[in-house]
């Protein structure tokens, strides 16, 4: 079971194009399902998204395991703190859900797809010559 | 890690929405240059091929969504110009 994606347009300050490879993924909320579009992330340990989304989904932030997430900044005063939660997602392009974990971090957080959990799930190939991602399913 | 997987048997009326939602991904991964020049650094909610609602934060972007009434949209976060690390 695989499917391909078409990497997403963005620009620089130069006005360059710079594409990255996304995903989207339907995410079942309170009232509604909303579509997330997740920066595919080798780099990242834990997919990560804001608060607020956990908060819409009716998931009680404090309960998750506490976490420090550090990127490229070194100083210890730009560490985020996050809840990690246990979460499905919809992957409409080949109608499966799957349970992944993720870091909810407070504020504008980007929306990552990181190695935990999805990377268990898929065998994923950047093709940066055609711009689009590969996804795998890994079968059991 | 164990994986839990559940294969979906959408209804007709859900593989429609998901057709749109498709298309929706791809409209706005075509928006021109000048568009996200505009919303750089901001959320977009797109819904029928239209920016519905946008914001710097998430939660003013929830909660635009939730006033208009709209559901279903697609969320993207535009990243301000520049070459992103995480």
């Amino acid at each position: 079971m695989r499917f391909t994606k078409d990497w997403f347009r963005e620009v620089t300050p130069s006005g360059k194009i710079v594409y990255r490879p996304t995903l989207v993924l339907h995410i079942k909320e309170k009232t509604e399902i909303v579509k997330h579009r997740f920066i595919v992330d080798s780099g990242a340990d834990i997919s990560m998204m804001p608060k607020r989304i956990a908060d819409e989904m009716g998931i009680d932030w404090g309960k998750g395991e506490k976490t420090e997430m550090r990127g490229i900044a070194q100083k210890e005063e730009c560490n985020v703190c996050g809840r990690i939660h246990e979460i499905n997602v919809i992957i409409p392009d080949i109608e499966l859900e799957i349970q992944i974990p993720v870091c909810f971090v407070k504020g504008n957080s980007p929306f990552l797809l990181g190695r935990e959990g999805f990377f268990d799930y898929f065998r994923v190939t950047f093709e940066k010559v055609n711009m689009k991602t590969v996804f795998e399913l890994i079968e059991d | 890690m164990k994986r839990k997987i559940k294969h979906i048997k959408f209804t007709d009326e859900e593989l429609r929405e998901i057709k749109k939602s498709q298309e929706d991904e791809e409209w706005s991964n075509s928006l021109p240059i000048k568009k996200l020049k505009e919303y750089a650094g901001e959320y977009i909610a797109v819904k029928n091929k239209k920016i519905v609602a946008h914001s710097k934060s998430i939660d003013v972007l929830y909660d635009r969504i939730h006033e208009l009434g709209i559901n279903r949209t697609l969320i993207t976060r535009i990243e301000e110009p520049g070459l992103v690390i995480y």
